[in-house]
């Protein structure tokens, strides 16, 4: 059995596009679609919490959004760790933080710096890492949460995950995997996914998770 | 689906003192609960070595304050129903040097975090367990575990405090003395494999009733 760290924000999470709604079954968050689309060959530990950004600092929120601070305590605490999935940055976009796609894979480039160093420090097995751009965003009605990333030039901005995360993996020599390319938005409300599309992006992940730990 | 979440240290986490490594998933005593409540209830596993319950440790990487981390934790998994807290052992290392009483502050601003984080729309309110640690077999320096406090008086003093506590705030409490024991976990702190899943099995029955309390409450 290996153990899989899904470390992300919302979409990890598996919050709502329908304002007020619940929070996605457990089976339909991507986590649990990706254990299942492996069934008895992993576990998938979902470390997702809305608002978290890669290295920024956010106090609009009791916790602690802050995915640096927070990575070397969550590694220890689920160790030993086989794989580490990465998919963060859509909240760095936030024009608070005034972050492009660009500054946000170097934010998730520093995640794969902590991870490494993390086990280095430690001298246990260094995790294999797939780095995952975010899905994209999408105009919607919803009168405010797009507006909490900038709207049209959020919108925009979010196109460019895919080329600079693919780069910064490749820099790095990790996996990279493009959500966008399976999962699209919802027009509900701009930002999150409905249930098919968080699902789609675990059953997408599942071939190069079974390559990368070959299983 | 109901959620339990399991904040804890090393004894949580399923350390084994012998090997160094951790307890198989199976043995790990928030294992053991998921598998005695069945299908519909996740039992999350939040358990960190050296976890305080409000004390600073900069010796490692890790953020081992309890109380710094826990709303990170609760916001992760929420809406949650039951919160199980075991915490307390590490606050009596030396340099931390926590008593009975500190605990027990640690543990009291654990449950106001708890019961004040849920405050936004629709939120719901957890339950909650406080479970005070099997007791340590041999305090003060030791060749495998030299790191807790000589006041060994406080340690007797933990339970109580806990069980206090739990009356004073309205939360369940369980005394994991009562069921587990450090002896044959190689270090006097740290549990063996049975005692280990004796924890889980003695928490089966409490939060088994909590829930169907809560169960018939939103009903």
């Amino acid at each position: 059995m290996k153990s899989i760290l899904c470390y992300g924000d919302s979409i990890t999470y598996g919050a709502n596009p329908v304002p007020g709604g619940p929070r996605h079954a457990y089976e339909d968050r991507w986590p649990s679609a990706l254990e299942a689309a492996l069934p008895g060959k992993v576990r998938c530990i979902a470390e997702g919490l809305g608002g978290r950004t890669t290295v920024l600092d956010d106090w609009y929120s009791g916790a602690d959004r802050n995915g640096g601070r927070i990575l070397p305590t969550l590694l220890r605490s689920h160790g030993p760790l086989d794989m580490v999935i990465i998919m963060l940055g859509t909240n760095d976009l936030k024009p608070f933080l005034g972050r492009t796609a660009q500054e946000a894979s170097n934010g998730a480039r520093r995640l794969i710096q902590i991870v490494r160093g993390f086990a280095a420090a430690e001298r246990v097995q260094q995790p294999k890492i797939i780095l995952v751009s975010p899905a994209e965003l999408c105009a919607t009605d919803h009168p405010e949460m797009l507006l909490h990333f900038g709207e049209r030039a959020a919108i925009a901005e979010s196109k460019k995950f895919a080329k600079w995360y693919r780069q910064r993996a490749a820099e790095e020599g990790v996996a990279f995997f493009d959500a966008a390319s399976v999962a699209k938005p919802s027009p509900l409300d701009g930002v999150h996914l409905d249930a098919e599309n968080t699902r789609a992006i675990g059953a997408g992940l599942a071939p190069l998770v079974k390559d990368l730990l070959a299983l | 689906m109901r959620t339990v979440l399991c904040y804890g240290d090393s004894l949580t986490w399923g350390m084994n003192a012998l090997t160094g490594c951790r307890h198989g998933h199976a043995d790990l005593w928030p294992s053991v609960l998921a598998a005695g409540l069945g299908q519909g209830v996740e039992v999350v596993n939040a358990g960190l070595n050296g976890r305080t319950s409000m004390f600073d440790d900069y010796s490692v990487a890790a953020d081992r304050n309890g109380v710094r981390t826990l709303p990170t934790i609760l916001a992760t998994f929420e809406p949650i129903d039951i919160v199980v807290f075991m915490l307390g052992s590490n606050d009596l290392k030396t340099f931390i040097s926590g008593s009975a009483i500190a605990i027990a502050q640690g543990l009291k601003r654990l449950v106001e975090i708890t019961r004040g984080y849920a405050q936004f729309g629709g939120a719901v309110t957890p339950d909650i367990v406080i479970v005070s640690p099997p007791e340590p077999l041999a305090l003060g320096p030791s060749p495998g575990f030299p790191l807790l406090s000589p006041r060994t008086g406080e340690w007797s003093a933990l339970a109580p405090a806990l069980k206090r506590l739990s009356a004073d705030l309205g939360v369940a409490f369980v005394d994991a003395a009562t069921v587990a024991t450090a002896e044959g976990g190689g270090d006097g702190i740290h549990l063996d494999a049975a005692n280990t899943r004796a924890i889980g099995t003695a928490l089966i029955p409490v939060v088994a009733a909590l829930l169907a309390q809560r169960g018939a409450k939103s009903a």
